[in-house]
């Protein structure tokens, strides 16, 4: 049976040969063992080096926006397409570009897989107690080799806890899909860590998100991650008027995260990369998820991750709840 | 050479704090930071490398240089108080190492930075020794090792049950002589520092040619950049953990007519880093900006101070969202050129 | 003797029913108390909840929102969007830790100056019980 890297490979020849695509988004294997990141081909040698795996990998949707730039633009022709390689999570992602008017969707070629969910190599690591020398992964488990020993894990142990809150574990809509294959991972909606901060003291609730919020080094990576954080010019970066100053006061750390997960209100698809990235571990999906929850809660609307075309903040209803 | 014992850690750093205030690695939520410790018992060995460095300590991302009241009528700047003693705890040889970096820039030459000589000159760095560098670190690249001493005021070897203290400076004799009672002579043990001394990194390998900053001068359109760039995000992550970088902004926070003027880091990385009045950037895109950190790490820094503007820590290459790789881009730029 | 408390309030007042509202009251020579800064927006859509946390940033104790009725909105439907705007962020900011109390809407019509009155008494007091806000708040 081909695996998915060669039918992918066999694929994207195709494309290029056809000469469909100008462009294929993929991943590759990083300097850093266990590392995914992503990859750029313009022809079918570039893309050789490409492979699929289900380590943990970064989201490729963010970058449709600047490589469709020119097109969007008018700049260059509007036939121009570019492939991509999308997960479920990564759909989502798409869709709220296209949504949003970002991207059109004639303009990609969705390269779809299905996702059980990937690996967290960090846990692995601390099941093994040291560093994996190797990692490989099977049908169920997932094998780390140590330096003397070898340990047998279940996948479902090891994998990453934004995967198991997926929403979306194939993209709903796809050019090519590489398998065929039903997801089997239980999907779980997961508000009980949100419940616990709620349950908390109001006081209780501020020094908690004081002491997350004061780590922050406001290097915005989980702004430039985000596909609904997809603004032309972000309120950030204005300098006039300047909603949000340079210093990293404990107040300006609060405007910061306030700013920025309201903006993502309703229009957030619950992806987890704004936690991936950032440095100092700050748990932004628990804000995230709160909104979320609330707009399901409030408005009755059933799956806030998933992108409507009116989002919940940009339509009403005339029987929205009353108290506040 | 003396033994600190692990038990009595928490019983030093209590004395200490008395006078000074302390740095000290410390877990919270799961992530290890340096942080100003209050609690003697937080302090924690379990991290490879801290989230922040010990940049924090001696330039920290926001520093306020005056304020200003009541500009209206009777102006009145206040100077930022004196700054107290302080003892920065638990750092990794490498983050030592990168102060020396910023004494380059900070002290040396015409001016300096009076902001960060006081902080200098009142602090004492405690380094101790990696027992497990992980596949990020790449210190013996420049010369540095798990057991390295430069830049630390007193050096921690970890061992079994104690640790073996080395010091280096006249500042870190003084310490130990002023808490004399917590320490005991054990007498040279040197097999212990050179099994530090003589430990690889994983990617300690990645050797650095000494003329790569002479190499790169020409390379300014090196379709690499391009390459690199188009995986970036453009986020600032790599510059703000990196304990070598030190571009800041000066910024002025103002509520009617008190306010306060601020110095802040800032990153090459940010598209308005570099935007000039009349909206005009010279470095638009990320390719000019990606290039920009790697030539001011490799070669601009090269040429003016001598040494490579990276100590290896791993920080920007673990923190790194989409494997933007320092040691990739040296080893890229080794073979091609 | 102890000083009361004097809270710093905002409020956003819709330019076509709460801010009339208010000169009614003005002009109807109803008295509410001095804490209150008034800000006059178009509509009570256009309150950002940045606006909000702006203003408790800078040193406000609470913050009003005030609006038209549902369905007198001067463009249509505005108030429809800004109530579901702040059902979401009352929850948000209470969340972060910012009580709740110290937010409010109300629905004030141009007619309706003694409810304006009243209003800003209640609120007043509220915050004047709950003491100044030092949540978020920046430290000049």
């Amino acid at each position: 049976m081909m695996t998915m890297t060669e039918k992918m490979r066999e694929q994207v020849k195709e494309l290029f040969v056809n000469n469909e695509i100008k462009l294929f988004i993929g991943f590759e294997k990083g300097f850093t063992k266990f590392s995914r990141i992503p990859a750029f081909a313009e022809n079918y040698d570039e893309a050789k080096k490409m492979i699929i795996d289900e380590f943990e990998t970064p989201f490729l949707a963010k970058y449709l926006i600047r490589e469709l730039e020119e097109v969007a633009a008018g700049i260059v022709e509007k036939s121009e397409r570019v492939a991509i390689l999308t997960r479920g999570c990564d759909y989502l992602g798409i869709r709220r570009l296209i949504v949003d008017n970002i991207i059109l969707r004639e303009n990609i070629v969705i390269v779809g897989i299905p996702c059980d969910g990937l690996i967290d190599v960090k846990k692995a690591n601390k099941l093994l107690g040291e560093e994996a020398r190797e990692i490989t992964i099977d049908e169920e488990n997932v094998i780390a080799k140590g330096k003397t020993e070898n340990k047998i894990i279940s996948k479902a142990e090891v994998v990453l806890d934004r995967c198991r809150q997926c929403i979306m574990c194939e993209p709903k809509e796809s050019d090519i899909m590489l398998a065929e294959k039903t997801a089997n991972v239980k999907k779980n909606k997961d508000y009980s860590k949100i419940e616990e901060i709620e349950k908390m003291s109001a006081k209780e609730r501020y020094e908690f998100w004081s002491r997350q919020f004061e780590r922050c080094i406001r290097c915005f990576a989980c702004r430039d991650a985000c596909t609904a954080c997809n603004c032309r010019k972000c309120i950030f970066d204005i300098t006039e008027p300047e909603m949000l100053e340079k210093t990293v006061a404990t107040s300006e750390q609060f405007m910061f995260h306030f700013i920025r997960a309201f903006h993502v209100a309703g229009r957030c698809s619950a992806c987890g990369e704004c936690e991936r990235v950032c440095p100092v571990d700050i748990p932004l999906g628990l804000l995230n998820g709160k909104l979320r929850k609330d707009i399901e809660f409030l408005f009755n609307v059933e799956e806030a991750g998933i992108p409507s075309e009116i989002e919940p903040l940009g339509e009403f209803k005339l029987d929205d709840p009353d108290e506040w | 050479m003396n033994k600190l014992l692990r038990s009595n850690v928490s019983c030093l750093l209590k004395k200490l704090s008395e006078h000074t205030e302390i740095y000290a690695s410390t877990e919270e939520d799961g992530v290890c930071i340096l942080a100003k410790l209050d609690n003697y018992e937080e302090w924690t060995m379990n991290y490879v490398r801290t989230a922040n460095s010990v940049k924090d300590v001696f330039f920290p991302q926001n520093e306020e240089i005056m304020k200003y009241k009541d500009a209206s009528s009777d102006l009145k700047i206040e100077a930022p108080k004196p700054f107290k003693e302080r003892i920065a705890f638990g750092v990794r040889p490498c983050d030592a190492a990168a102060m020396l970096l910023l004494d380059d820039v900070f002290l040396k030459g015409e001016f300096y930075d009076s902001y960060y000589k006081e902080r200098r000159e009142k602090g004492t760095i405690i380094t101790i020794a990696c027992e497990k560098p992980d596949q990020h670190c790449f210190c013996t690249s420049f010369d540095l090792s798990p057991g390295a001493t430069e830049g630390s005021d007193i050096v921690l070897y970890p061992t079994e049950d104690f640790f073996l203290v080395v010091e280096v400076t006249e500042k870190g004799k003084k310490l130990i002589k002023d808490n004399a009672e917590l320490f005991e002579d054990i007498g040279a043990k040197p097999e212990i520092v050179d099994s530090y001394k003589n430990m690889r990194t994983v990617l300690g390998d990645v050797c650095i040619p000494n003329d790569l900053n002479e190499k790169l001068k020409g390379e300014f359109d090196n379709s690499y950049w391009k390459k690199i760039a188009r995986r970036c995000l453009g986020c600032g992550n790599c510059t703000f953990v990196c304990p070598t970088c030190h571009c800041f902004a000066v910024c002025d926070v103002a509520r009617g007519c008190d306010g306060k003027r601020a110095r802040t880091w800032d990153s090459c990385k940010f598209q308005d880093f570099f935007l000039m009045a009349g909206d005009h950037n010279p470095r638009p895109t990320q390719i000019e900006r990606t290039r920009q950190r790697f030539m001011h790490k490799l070669n601009y820094f090269k040429e003016k101070y001598d040494k490579y503007q990276c100590i290896g820590c791993g920080r920007c290459v673990e923190k790194c969202p989409v494997g933007v790789h320092i040691a990739d881009v040296i080893t890229h730029m080794k073979e091609e050129l | 003797m102890s000083v009361k408390f004097k809270p710093n309030i905002i409020c956003f007042a819709c330019n076509w029913c709460s801010y009339t509202g208010a000169d009614m009251a003005g002009t109807s020579r109803m008295k509410y108390p001095a804490t209150i800064k008034i800000i006059r927006v178009p509509c009570s859509g256009r309150v950002n909840p940045t606006f909000i946390m702006k203003a408790y940033q800078k040193g406000a104790d609470g913050v009003l929102i005030a609006g038209c009725h549902p369905g007198d909105c001067h463009y249509n439907s505005g108030n429809y969007f800004a109530k579901r705007r702040f059902l979401l962020a009352t929850r948000f900011m209470n969340y972060i830790g910012i009580d709740a109390k110290r937010l409010r809407m109300e629905w004030i019509s141009a007619a309706e100056g003694v409810k304006f009155a009243r209003v800003m008494a209640e609120f007043s007091e509220t915050i004047s019980e709950l003491g100044p806000n030092w949540r978020a708040r920046e430290e000049v």
